[in-house]
């Protein structure tokens, strides 16, 4: 049988554990955002990058259909295929120009976030998590599209 | 779990507890320290799963939201 102390010293233990147990509870359960408005325009700004640099890289990972290219070869002129490769590479200059910009919007994105994760900051692991994504995918852009040579200077 | 309900609960536990060597001479604030503690590390077990479990959820989000292309 436990003494009159024991339970108490036991309710005291036990009210310190419920009340540690809630407020570790609400913060895994409620982690808001706390996101500035800056802060918030240049993870869009990012996103928006991003995408457009989807688009303008194709997807290596479907094969072209062989029915469809070797149409177009015997179709094409010389100079329509030089043409064709000049603005090819002319997308790829701009790819890879873009690709810099975002390299350098995110690692100025990730000062911004570790300023505001600091002491009492409230950045959340979803948000985090995000940047790094688009982190990923510029940095393997940038690898799909390395240093390519800019026409104006090859020109001149 | 109010802490009546919970204090009867450990009351019991002290009454059968038998310590691992007899000899020791443990009292049952001994027992209750013990069982305490074990309370004590089945909470922090759980906070910890949910911890888990909403890291996981997490991913899955930020991983559906990447293949449909809004990440």
């Amino acid at each position: 049988m436990l003494l009159p102390a024991d339970k108490q010293w036991l309710q005291e233990q036990f009210d310190q554990l419920r009340q540690d147990h809630n407020k570790i509870l609400n913060r895994i359960n409620d982690l808001q955002v706390a996101v500035t408005p800056e802060l918030e325009t240049a993870i869009l700004k990012s996103l928006e990058l991003a995408k457009t640099l989807d688009q303008k890289v194709p997807d290596t990972s479907v094969p072209p259909s062989p029915h469809k290219s070797t149409q177009g070869a015997s179709t094409m002129t010389q100079q329509e295929a030089l043409d064709a490769m000049n603005a090819t590479n002319a997308t790829l200059v701009k790819v890879s120009n873009e690709t810099d910009a975002l390299l350098r919007e995110i690692d100025n994105l990730k000062q911004q976030l570790a300023d505001a994760g600091g002491p009492g900051g409230t950045i959340t692991p979803e948000l985090a998590a995000a940047v790094n994504a688009v982190s990923t995918r510029a940095t393997a852009i940038d690898q799909l599209v390395p240093d390519v040579t800019q026409p104006e200077k090859a020109g001149k | 779990m109010t802490f009546n309900k919970f204090f009867h609960t450990v009351d019991n536990m002290v009454e059968q507890w038998k310590p691992d060597d007899p000899q020791a001479g443990a009292t049952p604030r001994d027992a209750l320290r013990i069982i305490w503690e074990q309370v004590r590390e089945g909470v922090v077990h759980e906070l910890a799963e949910k911890q888990r479990e909403r890291d996981e959820k997490t991913s899955k989000t930020l991983y559906k939201l990447y293949t449909e292309g809004k990440l």
